[in-house]
């Protein structure tokens, strides 16, 4: 690849569905949102606007790259089609909980309901087993940082999970 | 929060995002890595080349457009007679030979060309 060439499509073809399923969590679960991000990222890559340097593995970089650009996807539309996206989530709700379990259901969306840098770091040290200094880097933070969300995001997830079951 | 609770916790939220991984499939990847889509276009990078390019062809077509081709070529050698001392000794034939360029303004007709013989020596 031009402008990457130290990245090897087969080797993001192998990736591209732990990047998918990045990408839904960085969304909070919208899948138009999840594929609009990963088409933003792959495109990001061809025009060279995201450059590998190899200093970090492939798959932490486009988990870096990925949530920054849902961060600036979301920044852009956050306010025009504020309402519009949230029938979206809505209505893509409605057919997700249609398909999945119920418990399931309610742990994802209470890792969606956490703050996002929350809900990034349990997902990539809990889902996708990576280390929480590798985490730190794909969100762009200090390590110290990192265990600080890691440990509130574990007790807000607890506590979101542990709540409804009390009143059953 | 104890280790047991941690790794169960953990269990938990994988197991919930590896259904909703089963239940959400990623689209294909051919669909979404258009490499060969993006290379049609002209990069980032090449754009303000481009641009120039363009524009110094445009300037080019302009130039060459206002410029007058009709003029023959002449031959070299006579043209270095034609500039030296001995430019009368050039045969008349030779010169005749190129075709003059045509004029592009208009010459007044000679019906309305009458000038006296005091204008015109004044």
């Amino acid at each position: 690849m031009r402008h990457n060439p130290l990245i090897d499509p087969r080797e993001l073809e192998q990736l591209h569905a732990q990047c998918f399923s990045w990408a839904l969590t960085c969304v909070r679960g919208q899948r138009s949102e999840a594929e609009d991000v990963l088409q933003m990222t792959y495109l990001a890559i061809i025009e060279g606007r995201a450059r590998f340097d190899g200093a970090s593995s492939l798959k932490t970089w486009m988990f870096a790259v990925i949530r920054n650009q849902a961060r600036s996807r979301s920044r852009q539309i956050r306010y025009a089609l504020q309402s519009l996206t949230r029938i979206a989530a809505f209505a893509a709700d409605e057919q997700a909980s249609s398909d999945t379990d119920a418990h399931s259901d309610r742990i994802v969306a209470a890792l969606h309901a956490l703050p996002n840098r929350q809900r990034e770091v349990l997902d990539l040290v809990f889902y996708r087993g990576l280390a929480i200094a590798e985490a730190a880097t794909v969100l762009g933070i200090a390590l110290g940082t990192a265990r600080v969300h890691y440990e509130r995001g574990k007790a807000a997830l607890r506590q979101q999970l542990d709540a409804p079951e009390r009143t059953l | 929060m104890t280790e047991h609770h941690e790794s169960q916790l953990a269990a938990t939220l994988r197991a919930a995002l590896e259904q909703r991984d089963r239940v959400v499939r990623p689209p294909r990847f051919a669909t979404m890595w258009t490499e060969r889509s993006a290379r049609r276009g002209i990069g980032f990078a090449w754009r303000p080349l481009a641009a120039s390019a363009i524009c110094a062809l445009v300037v080019a077509g302009i130039v060459w457009r206002a410029t007058d081709h009709s003029a023959a070529q002449i031959d070299p050698q006579l043209a270095h007679q034609l500039s030296s001392a001995d430019y009368w000794r050039v045969p008349t034939d030779k010169l005749l030979a190129y075709e003059a360029a045509p004029l592009r303004a208009d010459l007044p007709s000679p019906a309305g060309f009458q000038i006296s013989l005091e204008e015109s020596v004044l």
